[in-house]
């Protein structure tokens, strides 16, 4: 199933100059407040071991004030508990994952399969099964 | 490994989860943290993080319309179990939800050993880009000057879109075009080009890393010193970071 081109998408008058304000409109307070941060004075923004511990101090202005920022969030699952879910995924695609892949490649998936072929690869990779 | 003790893949996972989500969160209102995910138990050392929800995070533009973009990474710890390293990543957005031929997509693959670049950029259909130009509304200074174009009879078109690639010190080089040129689209080239390509490219990644090593001197001195060298840094201390070109786009 092919999606639609965008340009049936677009409104008659379609000259993408509507009134509509984007949800980073705080953008400049954020890279204000970004600024000064504790990573970020000392330039410190690489991964390396022992440079992150003030990951979970962040803080965002939103439109709702200044929040803290989420912090990431740990997923552990077991081998079994992995399998059990890639077997789930393909039952409730009701097709195997070649037929995923395939499908993939021709651009002929939804959402939901883009979705769950992501995260059957995901748990292929986990599994130590990863695919070309 | 110098100055701290080794971190577990967990920790690494979740703080590589976090500083992502950091980003995004301080662009996009409201947006979700990303999962890491990994296995328990035995002596794994694969990770996974993606973005939440899992069927990507929606962003609206003008008129109603909306992007999605995704974001999934996967890596291991390095074989002294000291560092992640990401070994493939996909960032891809779509117009509307994440379904069919995205727009475009950035995607690495350390592992592979093909003709196609290991870091590359994908894009879709040209007609989608040049609709998706015209979508921008009046958010950004960029946005306001393509849509005043397009109000005074401009047609948009995908050119309109200006993709990163790097920055000052990590864009392609002439070489990786060359390669492009011949390995994708057949150009003939010469019996040896491989080798040319190849000193070529070493060359400028070469000269590149000298010069992102003056870029942020403290960086590469502490690398440096975590690989056993000894780094003296200067009387006056390490010279501060090049912020414009360590975060200029």
């Amino acid at each position: 199933m092919r999606r639609r081109s965008m340009w049936t998408a677009l409104p008659a008058s379609k000259t993408g100059a509507a009134k509509v304000r984007h949800p980073s409109r705080n953008v400049p307070r954020l890279r204000a407040l970004w600024w000064q941060t504790p990573d970020r004075r000392t330039g410190a923004t690489d991964l390396l071991p022992g440079r992150v511990s003030d990951l979970g101090a962040r803080l965002l202005s939103t439109g709702e004030g200044i929040v803290m920022a989420p912090t990431g969030i740990l997923h552990k699952i077991t081998v079994e508990q992995a399998e059990a879910r890639r077997s789930e995924i393909l039952r409730e695609q009701g097709t195997t994952a070649e037929d995923l892949r395939s499908r993939a490649g021709r651009y002929e998936l939804d959402a939901a399969g883009v979705a769950a072929l992501a995260e059957l690869e995901d748990l292929d990779y986990l599994l130590g099964e990863t695919v070309e | 490994m110098t100055g701290s003790a080794v971190r577990s893949l967990d920790e690494q996972a979740t703080d590589f989860a976090t500083q992502i989500t950091h980003t995004v969160a301080g662009v996009i209102d409201g947006a979700d943290p990303f999962v890491a995910t990994v296995l328990d138990g035995g002596r794994r050392r694969q990770f996974t993080v993606r973005q939440s929800p899992e069927t990507g995070i929606a962003l609206p533009m003008s008129e109603g319309a909306l992007v999605t973009l995704t974001a999934r990474f996967k890596g291991a710890l390095d074989k002294q179990g000291h560092y992640l390293r990401v070994e493939t990543s996909a960032i891809k957005v779509y117009f509307g939800e994440a379904g069919g031929q995205p727009l475009f997509r950035y995607e690495y693959d350390g592992l592979r050993r093909s003709s196609i670049p290991r870091a590359h950029l994908q894009v879709g259909d040209q007609q989608d880009l040049a609709a998706l130009a015209s979508l921008s509304g009046e958010a950004s200074r960029t946005a306001r000057h393509r849509a005043g174009r397009i109000e005074s009879g401009m047609l948009p078109r995908s050119d309109h879109l200006h993709f990163p690639v790097g920055g000052d010190r990590f864009r392609p080089s002439l070489e990786d075009v060359l390669e492009m040129l011949v390995e994708q689209l057949g150009v003939p080239a010469l019996p040896d080009w491989r080798n040319s390509v190849a000193a070529g490219r070493r060359a400028w990644r070469t000269t590149q890393l000298r010069a992102a090593v003056r870029d942020h001197p403290q960086a590469a001195a502490d690398a440096l010193a975590e690989a056993g060298y000894t780094v003296d840094p200067p009387p006056e201390g390490h010279p501060p970071p090049s912020e414009e070109r360590l975060t200029l786009l």
